[in-house]
């Protein structure tokens, strides 16, 4: 008999136990992705974003708008090729938990900023054409149900207005392959969220939220920002430039002492799947005194005997955690639904299955180390007497 | 009918100390895990439960779902402050109101990052209003019509040059700091100035609230209906306590899924432990168990016999993780609420109800681990169980 079947039939002397075990390590492991995955999503949120688009925003608030005017230094400075105006508009549809973004921005512009945005050529050429246009992702389109040519009404909380709700004619609905690009969000005419405003307050201006930029090459991000940021040093309103990654990062690090947190609980359930590991194994190896000594009687070797209880330790503990892996795959649709727009990019990375998995290993070894060492030490006589 | 004594089960755990403890630990790992969250959302409850007022009524723009949405113009502010009648005066006939202004700002955190921290302009009434519930522990006031400003205990510690006698940049003014106040709720995580000033430095010449103490008696569902409707001032009206529960929904919920998605799972795990130590603890005693059975002891006494020893771990495990959360309480620690997008600070809150939760909750665990093979030592055939060796 080889000594891989040897551990095998070991495995299922006990199957309920060994079951229970890799059922344990498999949960532990899953949850460790799980969390890891919490914090990676919100990161990548951040990632593979256009290196060429800068946002210029206000320095001083998030919440505060730039004076409209500011554009037209922007447009004509060196190395900017094209800019749109960008406002988050904020309303709801019918009750103010059906939540997503709305951003209103210049239309033609905004397609040749961003390639992401998938829409076919006539969809484009109505939504330009139509002033109460908008444009809606394709998840969010299938969450309610709308399709091109419907009109949604949206509540507007920053942006209120008289007679009640904004209508939105839906005029082409985006795919996107970038992971980076919300699919559900919806963009509307920058022009008709101005002029409505403006004649709701009898206004004749109306500040901007942002300005996306796109520049003619990539390395003159960093000198752009530094340009704009100068021009308006001074005043009235300070800006802030900086690359789109750095402006989402910005989000993220908000989060404050989340992820840190998260952290501390993926900590507590590596030890306690380690714990109930060596549990496992001390038992294991407890009852299998008697077997160490005939293994030892017959000239198998110390360290053969002890590498017996660590393959054990390491089958149950890799096992288990492949399992918890496959759980984690499986999971991915269940948690995107489940975090809807909080997280709308949840996923998992190989490194975290990796990470996970190299967490399994270790804490198998440690399990198996523990009782080998005392099974290495065992004297064979002394072992078959008291085994058996 | 006899009870097999107490004292197996104790002396049983005794003798296998190790691995129950391992499963105790397992158990309280689960325990600790979802009392640190809840003490978690505790703490951020209880910012906004305590820290409201029923005399004091905020006056927004009506749609508006938090202070940052609201925008009310010089002259509305001036109505809603000086003719509602449900306002209360002071001993000098001053009407005790006040408008305040509100933007969530850029600033560095100490240790890197940049967060959101509202900046509440306010009028001198306001400090009458707010009264006792804003206590300032460090310098003074800010003097009225200077660029001085006070920051709330959270700010001093968590961003920088906020502390006492430092200069905070807001656009391009330079404001001073001259005080540190506490507040229970979350104004303890603002900077206070004085409304004009903010006004002028940031250009934003109007107002996000009026605050205001109501005479006592009012009817305040008749004052919402009347303001909702106004001719000329609409004006959604909440009282401060309902306003700050509002601000509160979202972080609250989100806490309250990952404390039971989390414990839910690591439940399991720690049930399965428990499962593997108790069955080896039956395995291992078999005949011990054919000697109860042909003493006359029966099938119950066993079963009850074996739960007991699982409950005994769950409650050590219980206790085990009541001693690993107990050091969080009271740790400051601070996020972003999602509903005003700016950074609060708020404390770990490991109340009695959470401790005693987790004390149940560890017991059942234990029992739930021990069910199945307790069961499987009661239904051992006497004569079989004595043959084992």
């Amino acid at each position: 008999m080889s000594l891989t079947k040897l551990v095998l039939r070991n495995l299922l002397r006990h199957p309920i136990r060994s079951g229970l075990t890799a059922l344990g390590a498999m949960v532990a492991i899953f949850l460790m992705i799980f969390l890891r995955s919490i914090v990676t999503s919100l990161d990548d949120t951040t990632k593979e974003i256009g290196s060429d688009r800068v946002i210029t925003s206000s320095a001083v608030s998030l919440f505060q708008a730039l004076p409209e005017s500011y554009i037209n230094k922007i447009r004509n400075m060196d190395g900017v090729e094209i800019v749109s105006r960008f406002t988050w508009f904020g309303g709801y549809f019918e009750d103010p938990s059906n939540f997503f973004a709305q951003f209103a921005v210049d239309v033609n512009i905004f397609k040749n900023i961003y390639p992401e945005c998938q829409l076919k050529e006539e969809e484009w050429k109505t939504w330009a054409d139509d002033r109460k246009g908008c444009i809606i992702g394709s998840a969010l389109a299938t969450k309610y149900g709308w399709q091109v040519g419907d009109k949604i009404p949206l509540i507007g909380r920053i942006y209120p207005k008289q007679d009640g709700a904004w209508d939105f004619n839906v005029c082409g609905i985006y795919q996107t392959e970038s992971s980076i690009f919300d699919p559900q969000s919806l963009y509307f005419h920058y022009d008709y969220l101005k002029e409505t405003m403006m004649k709701e307050n009898n206004q004749d201006d109306f500040p901007c939220g942002l300005f996306v930029l796109k520049v003619d090459e990539s390395d003159q991000v960093a000198e752009v920002c530094r340009e704009i940021d100068s021009i308006y040093d001074g005043g009235p309103q300070r800006t802030l430039s900086q690359p789109e990654a750095a402006f989402q990062a910005a989000f993220v690090s908000m989060l404050g002492d989340i992820p840190t947190f998260l952290g501390w609980i993926g900590a507590a359930v590596v030890f306690a799947l380690g714990l109930s590991l060596i549990n496992t194994m001390l038992i294991a190896s407890a009852e299998r005194i008697g077997d160490m000594g005939v293994l030892k009687a017959m000239g198998f070797s110390d360290g053969t005997c002890g590498s017996l209880l660590i393959a054990e330790s390491l089958a149950l503990s890799l096992g288990g955690g492949l399992l918890g892996c496959g759980l984690a795959w499986v999971s991915i649709p269940f948690f995107r639904k489940l975090f809807g727009t909080q997280i709308p990019r949840y996923d998992v990375h190989e490194t975290t299955i990796l990470m996970a998995m190299g967490v399994g290993l270790i804490i198998g070894l440690i399990s198996g180390i523990v009782p080998a060492l005392r099974a290495r030490r065992l004297d064979a006589a002394q072992a078959l007497r008291s085994g058996i | 009918m006899a009870f097999v004594p107490i004292r197996y089960p104790i002396r049983s755990i005794m003798v296998r100390w190790r691995a129950s403890l391992f499963s105790a630990l397992g158990i309280a790992c689960t325990v600790a895990v979802f009392s640190a969250i809840m003490s978690l959302r505790n703490g951020f409850e209880e910012l906004y439960a305590t820290g409201g007022r029923e005399d004091l009524l905020v006056y927004m723009r009506p749609g508006a779902t938090s202070e940052g949405e609201s925008v009310l113009q010089g002259s509305q502010v001036e109505i809603l402050k000086k003719e509602r009648p449900e306002i209360s005066r002071d001993a000098d006939g001053n009407m005790v109101s006040s408008a305040e202004s509100y933007l969530a700002l850029f600033l560095d955190r100490v240790g890197g990052g940049q967060t959101n921290v509202p900046l509440r302009g306010v009028e001198q009434m306001s400090f009458k209003i707010h009264g006792d519930n804003i206590r300032l522990v460090e310098g003074r006031k800010f003097t009225a019509g200077t660029d001085e400003i006070i920051v709330g205990r959270a700010v001093a510690d968590r961003i920088a040059h906020a502390q006492i006698h430092e200069t905070l940049t807001i656009n391009v003014t330079p404001f001073k700091v001259v005080g540190i106040f506490e507040n229970d709720g979350p104004y303890g995580s603002e900077i206070w100035g004085d409304f004009d000033r903010f006004t002028a430095a940031l250009e934003r010449p109007f107002a996000q609230r009026v605050l205001a103490e109501i005479k006592p008696g009012t009817d305040i569902e008749a004052v919402k209906e009347e303001m909702e409707s106004d001719k000329r001032v609409p004006a959604k009206v909440q009282t401060e306590s309902e306003y700050l529960i509002s601000q509160k929904n979202n972080l609250s919920g989100v806490l309250m899924i990952l404390a039971s998605v989390l414990s839910f799972i690591m439940a399991i795990a720690a049930v399965l432990g428990a499962t593997n130590t108790m069955l080896a603890s039956v395995g291992a005693r078999t005949r011990e168990v054919g000697v109860f059975l042909s003493l006359g002891f029966s099938r119950f006494a066993i079963f009850l016999a074996f739960l007991i020893e699982a409950l005994l771990i769950g409650a050590v495990g219980g206790l085990l993780g009541a001693l690993m959360v107990l050091p969080f309480d009271g740790i400051e620690t601070g996020t972003m609420n999602m509903q005003t997008f700016t950074e609060v600070a708020f404390a770990f809150r490991v109340d009695g109800n959470i401790l005693i939760t987790g004390a149940i909750m560890a017991t059942f665990l234990g029992v739930l681990g021990g069910v199945v093979p307790a069961a499987i030592a009661a239904r051992q055939e006497p004569c079989k169980a004595l043959r084992r060796h």
